[in-house]
């Protein structure tokens, strides 16, 4: 607008300027023809008095040649019509001039031809009635001469004064004719400044009109390239609801170009219900002329979307709002991480709330911040009562209050408390035993902000605590009882068979006496009755011996080291075929070497009493085959003894193991039903297992186990 | 006075017959004391109460039963064990079982050697024939003169 004034405003002033210089070249004109005309009316002021003088003069040569010659065609200059001529002359030479001085000069020039004109009547008329001597004495006067000289005289004073005139005059015309050509001239060279000015003007403003022009373009499409690479859709709609503006995300929502949604409006592209909301929306945007913050939830290729839309009125030129403008942004990941943060929140609430534990926090002072539900169950009050109002020292006895100041400093400083027993004091003034640990939250600062405790009701905890001392009194009573029992049993079990074996000693060696020494005197019978009596007493003697191992076993501490398994088992069949003194039949098989650990001591009679048994129980087998074995499996060692023996009724297999167990007779095979009982303490000293299979007349397998360590 | 060879303690007197038989089938010994406990014993070997009058001259061998009334086998051991007189009789301790939790004490206190007594007659007479040869004729003593 600006330039629009100024650039009016230029031209008017070169119009003015141009007229300016118009007016005053049309006022030089007619100031030059003036003074042309003054020219030629000068000229006619001289060539009219001229004429006047001219024809003055003939008047008086008219009479004089009619006075020489009589002859009166020379007195035609005296008629009246060459006089009246002559004064109209006179009177037109009189309208050429103005100045009083001329005029006055003039009238005097025609009294002048009056005179003249007068004296030539005379003349005539003296000629005609006095004769021709009179007439020559008045012609010899010479007074028309006079009248003659002075009509030149007054002509030529007329011409000089126009002459005169005509000379000021054209001095002041030249004078002007200068002035003009110097204002023409500034005018011409004004409009030319005026014109490079506006032209200057014009020009630089066509360049920055193209400047902004780029810069326009410019950001135009970098509006373009925002409005169309933003993951926001961004949309302007007119006063009608019509999409006047979609980008590209907004058009790709809905599988389309943005051309193809312009002109649209929302009842086109979403259902009706959204359409409905939606243009609520942009009217009441238009209407209050403010910015809305909105959030939708639309139906969006089968899943509802959520958005949340900024909507901000779009102006015309006159402040007029025109349009709605609209950046929507897909909130729904958002608003699902939201919501799951809210459940995960509720959840910890409930967790919080519902734990089987206290919960609550004090800050700084000690007051009581939040607390859960099972603490407030425990005290008897409500939250109400509790939080911001009560501090934790309300809630404990005098004895916690004096401990609490110290431990709590203390908690501060190091983060964390654990394991401090208070007793609570209820609403009701009953108490229970709690145990407490906390952890210190501290701000961005590291200025200590609350605590998180945690508080456990270990009433029972410490009833069960009393119970279990007192249980644990009883038990290590009982344990000393039994200990004592055991010394006793052991002591018991030693000088039972220390003193039972003197007596087996006695009969046995004295009936090898009686058989030897005594031989003569003794019938077969009484031979045979004797072999009887020292049979059962070595019988008896080895039972002994065996309860004595059974015995020892289970107060032995097991000593593991590492024993390799299999070379052992076959140093033991060695000692066997020693014991057997080489007659032995069977024939022992071997798995490759195995190693666990183990007591080897304790090991040792496992091996040489299942062995032995695999060899007596399959000594009645014509090929007698043994082989030692193992497997591992499931972190135990297996190793077994599997013999083609004798073998075993399965229904009976679990009396294998016990005590004075047996299952063959003695007749069959000897044996005192201890060897598989010590066997069994054994393995189940190292922490494993024993079991058998077998079939009568098949043989029999012995398993052990030995844990992996 | 011959020199006692072996001194028997032993308070079972059947033990006591049975050994002696033993010791007199081998042939090897001929002069063997048997006492009935260890009190006895100490004073047989120190000349003291009713032996009080004996020659002093240590035995040979003394075997000793671990389980005797009023001074046992290992009170008398340690005894003579710790006296540096009679620490250099060869002691044998006499043992029912293989499994006397008492076989360790007595090494610890610095026994010769240990033997159980089988319950048969042939494997006693046997054990202690080998005993007998061995500390009377094989084992040289240490501070033999």
């Amino acid at each position: 607008m600006q330039i629009i004034r100024t650039v009016t405003f230029g031209f008017l002033l070169v119009i003015a300027v141009l007229t300016t210089a118009i007016v005053s070249t049309y006022y030089n004109t007619r100031n030059v023809l003036d003074a042309n005309s003054l020219i030629a009316h000068t000229q006619k002021v001289l060539y009219s008095s001229e004429e006047i003088v001219a024809q003055s003069t003939p008047i008086a040569t008219g009479y004089r040649t009619y006075l020489i010659t009589g002859d009166t065609n020379y007195l035609k200059p005296h008629d009246p019509k060459p006089i009246n001529n002559l004064y109209a002359k006179v009177d037109t030479l009189s309208t050429y001039v103005t100045s009083p001085s001329q005029k006055a000069r003039i009238d005097t020039l025609r009294d002048m031809i009056g005179h003249r004109i007068l004296y030539a009547d005379t003349a005539i008329s003296l000629i005609q009635n006095q004769g021709r001597q009179a007439a020559v004495a008045f012609v010899s006067l010479n007074g028309s001469k006079k009248i003659l000289d002075e009509i030149r005289r007054l002509v030529n004073e007329i011409q000089a004064e126009e002459k005169g005139m005509l000379a000021i005059r054209q001095k002041t015309e030249a004078l002007q004719q200068r002035a003009y050509y110097t204002v023409f001239l500034g005018l011409v060279v004004l409009i030319f400044v005026i014109l490079i000015a506006l032209y200057l003007f014009i020009l630089n403003n066509i360049k920055a009109r193209a400047n902004a022009e780029t810069e326009l373009r410019d950001s135009r499409n970098l509006l373009h390239a925002i409005i169309n690479n933003t993951s926001s859709n961004i949309f302007i709609k007119d006063l009608e609801g019509r999409y006047v503006l979609v980008n590209s995300p907004m058009a790709a929502l809905f599988g389309k170009k943005p051309s193809q949604i312009v002109g649209l409006t929302d009842y086109d592209i979403v259902p009706e219900h959204v359409a409905t909301k939606v243009r609520d929306d942009d009217k009441m945007v238009a209407i209050t002329a403010q910015l809305r913050e909105v959030e939708d939830d639309v139906p969006m290729q089968g899943e509802i979307r959520s958005y949340i839309t900024a909507k901000f009125p779009i102006y015309d030129d006159k402040g007029v709002v025109k349009g709605v403008c609209g950046v929507t942004t897909d909130i729904t990941q958002r608003k699902q991480a939201e919501k799951k943060l809210k459940d995960a929140l509720t959840d910890v609430q409930d967790l919080y709330n519902h734990a089987p534990c206290g919960y609550h926090s004090l800050n700084e002072s000690g007051i009581i911040t939040e607390i859960n539900d099972t603490e407030l169950k425990w005290l008897g009050y409500t939250r109400k009562e509790v939080v911001n109002k009560m501090r934790f020292t309300d809630l404990i006895t005098t004895e916690g209050k004096t401990k609490f100041p110290q431990l709590f400093q203390q908690f501060k400083e190091l983060g964390h408390i654990e394991g401090v027993q208070y007793e609570m004091v209820r609403k009701d003034g009953s108490s229970f035993h709690a145990m407490l640990s906390a952890t210190a939250i501290f701000d961005e600062q590291g200025k200590f902000s609350h605590s998180r405790t945690t508080i456990h009701d270990i009433s029972e905890l410490k009833q069960a605590e009393q119970m279990r001392e007192s249980l644990n009194q009883l038990l290590a009573q009982q344990v000393s009882q039994l200990e004592e029992a055991n010394a006793e049993l052991n002591a018991f079990t030693y000088s039972a068979s220390h003193d039972l074996r003197a007596p087996l000693r006695a009969i046995s060696s004295f009936a090898s006496l009686l058989y030897r020494d005594h031989n003569t005197v003794l019938t077969e019978d009484g031979k045979r009755l004797l072999d009887i009596i020292r049979g059962n007493a070595k019988k008896m003697a080895q039972l002994i011996d065996d309860l004595l191992i059974y015995s020892r076993i289970g107060r032995a501490a097991v000593n593991t080291a590492e024993v390799e398994m299999v070379g052992f088992a076959e140093s033991i069949t060695e000692e066997l075929r020693d014991a057997y003194n080489n007659n032995l039949k069977a024939k022992f098989t071997f798995s490759e070497p195995h190693r666990v650990h183990c007591d080897k001591v304790l090991v040792r009679q496992v091996l040489l009493n299942l062995l032995g048994n695999a060899v007596k129980y399959s000594s009645k087998n014509p090929n007698p085959q043994i082989h030692f074995g193992w497997y591992h499996v499931n972190r135990e060692n297996v190793f077994y003894v599997k013999d083609n023996g004798a073998g075993f009724d399965m229904r009976y297999a679990d009396k294998l193991f016990g005590v004075f167990q047996r299952l063959h007779s003695d007749v069959e095979f000897e044996g005192t039903g201890v060897g598989l009982a010590i066997v069994a303490r054994i393995v189940q000293k190292h922490g494993g297992r024993v079991w058998a299979e077998g079939k009568p007349d098949e043989g029999a397998t012995f398993y052990f186990t030995i844990p992996d360590n | 006075m011959e020199q006692i060879e072996i001194l028997l303690v032993e308070d079972n007197v059947y033990d006591a017959e049975l050994t002696i038989q033993a010791l007199r089938e081998g042939n090897i010994v001929n002069n063997i004391v048997h006492l009935k406990d260890g009190a006895d014993a100490l004073d047989f070997i120190y000349c003291e109460g009713s032996y009080a009058g004996r020659q002093h001259s240590h035995p040979k061998l003394i075997l000793l039963d671990i389980k005797m009334p009023k001074v046992t086998g290992i009170e008398v051991l340690e005894k003579l064990k710790a006296d540096d007189k009679t620490k250099e009789i060869p002691i044998v301790m006499l043992t029912s079982s293989n499994l006397d939790p008492d076989i360790e004490k007595c090494y610890a206190l610095g026994v010769n050697s240990y033997v159980v007594k089988p319950v048969g007659f042939d494997d006693f007479t046997k054990a202690v024939n080998q005993l007998g040869i061995y500390w009377m004729m094989v084992n040289t003593r240490a501070s033999h003169k």
